[in-house]
């Protein structure tokens, strides 16, 4: 379809398995252009006109400069080969066609890989609407993924049955499916079937004005959320207020009872997709849908307003020098480690968070992101100064400067999917 | 959030760096955090000069120098009076931008602020060259790439080697390419393509 539209849209509904099939094409696509295939993960962009900077952001365009985004981007596309992949489009989706419009116009060897639950509705646009897997091929997914985890598994006849039924069960949806193989450590295929039938006796039934194959995924993800342990439960929903990922040390300073260990369990049992960013960096992010889920059980748990303090505290430790000046090479390699984090950022320094107005630090947030982000540094060293005793603490034992030598994380393009 | 109105700035999301700035000046205010309050204010002028519109910029910088000034910061009072100068000068005002840029080099030297003086010889050196004096322009533009080198701002630099390598271009072509090279090199590891001018 690249071949014959400069314009595919990958369509269907979540968990049907879009941005992984959108990473494999990108990935067959690389070694055809010339200027490489750029993901732009669009689930962190909170408003329409970011589309623009974050696909910027991504293809690597840095640095002031007098015209708008669009023109740099169109600026920096215009001679190259590049497939662009914009991934998950539908809450910007009026941003995505815009953008699209103004790019494959001007742009003649560009080529642009959307994922949506809509299609885009540009002229020109091909649409390949995902459905879900046959019952086949659903089967061998799950013995797929199931055996990267228990290689010796060889499913008998008993087996087989239950892993057909498994995926019958979450409606043969890619992501369901994963979220079951990944507890075959554990767990027989038998016994995941029995496990989720008896979850979704409860969450299975049919509720008013809810899409089947959304009810199925939220159940599988329920499901596989209700056979953590309480420290990764905690842990996992601690991670619903990362904005566009996170990195390990993110992570610990989030997300309570956070460790190496659990965010490796938590990997594995597919509810955490690793994102490589760079030689000398991992990022890590949840799937929309999940994260979602996670957003849900970290109000219920009342746990929310004391995440997003966290959250911005770990995010408020970021400063500048005033000696460093403004475009200095320092500022850059200061800056650019926070580069992916950038939407983090925002979203900690917005006031659009759901009860922000009160944390539990016992300060407004408008107080506590003024006072966290009057850490300075002199030429001489560090030198803090806080109006929070908390903040100042986070920002010592966070060690934050030591991330100064790590390198831009444009070079990242694929993410290491769970489905 | 000085910070990440410079990292959105990096990232060329300039309405994004444009909001931070100013809910950083806000909260400054609020705060009675007087330095970090000049700081947003020098970051918005330099924003105004992107855009073309020095009027604007001189009101944050009389702002933030009138800061500097009240707190006996010599240093953020050498930078905003150096930017200043440069307002004057993108208005035609040759010598009310000289006098401002001579007052900041002063400055600059008794703090021994090298990014001050950079500036001010820099934009010192730009005068100087539009009045046709290339020896005393190309002087300017020595001290100013000298100060401005251990920094590598992409915003000053490159220009202060482009000006160089404009003295230099009839006389020795071969070292003005060679700036160039250099300029553009810095531009291209920071970012930007700023032209100010």
């Amino acid at each position: 379809m690249l071949r014959r539209a400069r314009l595919v849209t990958l369509t269907g509904p979540a968990g049907v398995g879009k941005t992984r099939m959108a990473v494999e094409l990108g990935r067959g696509q690389a070694r055809h252009r010339a200027d490489g295939v750029w993901w732009v993960d669009l689930s962190s962009v909170g408003r329409a006109e970011d589309v623009t900077a974050e696909t910027a952001r991504v293809l690597g365009i840095r640095g002031a400069a007098r015209d708008a985004t669009t023109d740099a981007v169109r600026r920096y596309v215009a001679d190259r080969d590049v497939l662009v992949l914009l991934d998950n489009c539908e809450h910007v989706l009026d941003a995505c066609a815009e953008l699209g419009m103004t790019l494959l116009g001007s742009c003649l060897n560009l080529r642009i890989l959307a994922t949506s639950r809509e299609p885009l509705g540009l002229a020109g646009e091909a649409v390949w609407r995902l459905e879900p897997l046959s019952p086949e091929h659903s089967y061998h997914l799950f013995l797929e993924r199931a055996r990267e985890r228990s290689p010796e598994l060889v499913p008998d006849e008993d087996s087989e049955a239950a892993i057909l039924d498994i995926c019958a069960r979450v409606d043969r949806l890619p992501l369901g499916i994963e979220l079951a193989a990944a507890r075959v450590r554990l767990m027989s295929p038998n016994e995941i079937l029995t496990s989720l039938d008896d979850h979704l006796g409860e969450l299975g039934r049919p509720r008013r004005l809810t899409p089947a194959h959304h009810r199925s995924v939220r159940a599988a993800v329920e499901w596989s959320y209700t056979l953590l342990d309480p420290v990764e439960q905690t842990s996992f929903r601690g991670l619903a207020v990362f904005v566009g990922g996170f990195d390990a040390d993110a992570a610990r300073a989030v997300a309570p009872g956070m460790s190496l260990d659990v965010l490796a369990r938590l990997v594995d049992k597919s509810l955490i997709m690793v994102v490589p960013a760079g030689q000398h960096r991992t990022r890590y992010r949840l799937l929309d849908t999940i994260r979602a889920y996670a957003l849900e059980q970290l109000a219920l748990a009342d746990e929310a307003a004391a995440a997003w303090a966290r959250h911005l505290r770990y995010f408020s430790t970021i400063g500048i020098p005033v000696e460093y000046g403004f475009m200095s090479a320092r500022v850059v390699s200061l800056l650019e480690p926070w580069v992916a984090d950038y939407g983090n950022v925002r979203a900690a320094l917005s006031g659009r968070r759901p009860q922000s107005r009160v944390w539990r630090c016992g300060c407004s947030p408008r107080r506590a992101i003024s006072s966290s982000f009057l850490v300075k540094q002199t030429e001489a060293g560090w030198q803090k100064r806080s109006y929070n005793g908390a903040l100042s603490a986070t920002a010592i034992e966070r060690g934050s400067w030591s991330r100064l030598a790590i390198s831009p994380s444009s070079s990242a393009m694929f993410p290491t999917l769970p489905v | 959030m000085v910070a990440a109105g410079h990292l959105a700035f990096q990232l060329r999301n300039v309405p994004d760096a444009a909001g931070l700035m100013t809910q950083a000046a806000e909260i400054s205010i609020e705060l009675g955090e007087r330095g970090a309050e000049a700081a947003a204010h020098l970051f918005l002028e330099l924003q105004q000069m992107f855009a073309g519109a020095p009027g604007k910029a001189r009101g944050h910088l009389t702002t933030a120098r009138a800061i500097a000034q009240e707190t006996g910061d010599l240093v953020g009072e050498a930078r905003s009076t150096a930017a200043l100068g440069l307002t004057y000068m993108m208005e035609g005002d040759a010598a009310g931008a000289r006098d401002l840029l001579q007052a900041a080099l002063a400055m600059g030297l008794t703090t021994q602020d090298r990014w001050s003086q950079g500036a001010a010889y820099l934009y010192l050196g730009i005068l100087t060259e539009s009045s046709a004096d290339p020896q005393a322009a190309s002087s300017y533009f020595r001290e100013a790439i000298e100060c401005q080198h251990p920094y590598g701002d992409s915003t000053l630099l490159p220009v202060a080697l482009l000006g160089q390598a404009s003295v230099l271009v009839r006389s020795d072509p071969a070292t003005a390419l060679q700036i160039i090279a250099a300029a553009s090199a810095v531009r291209t590891r920071n970012g930007g393509e700023f032209t100010p001018f």
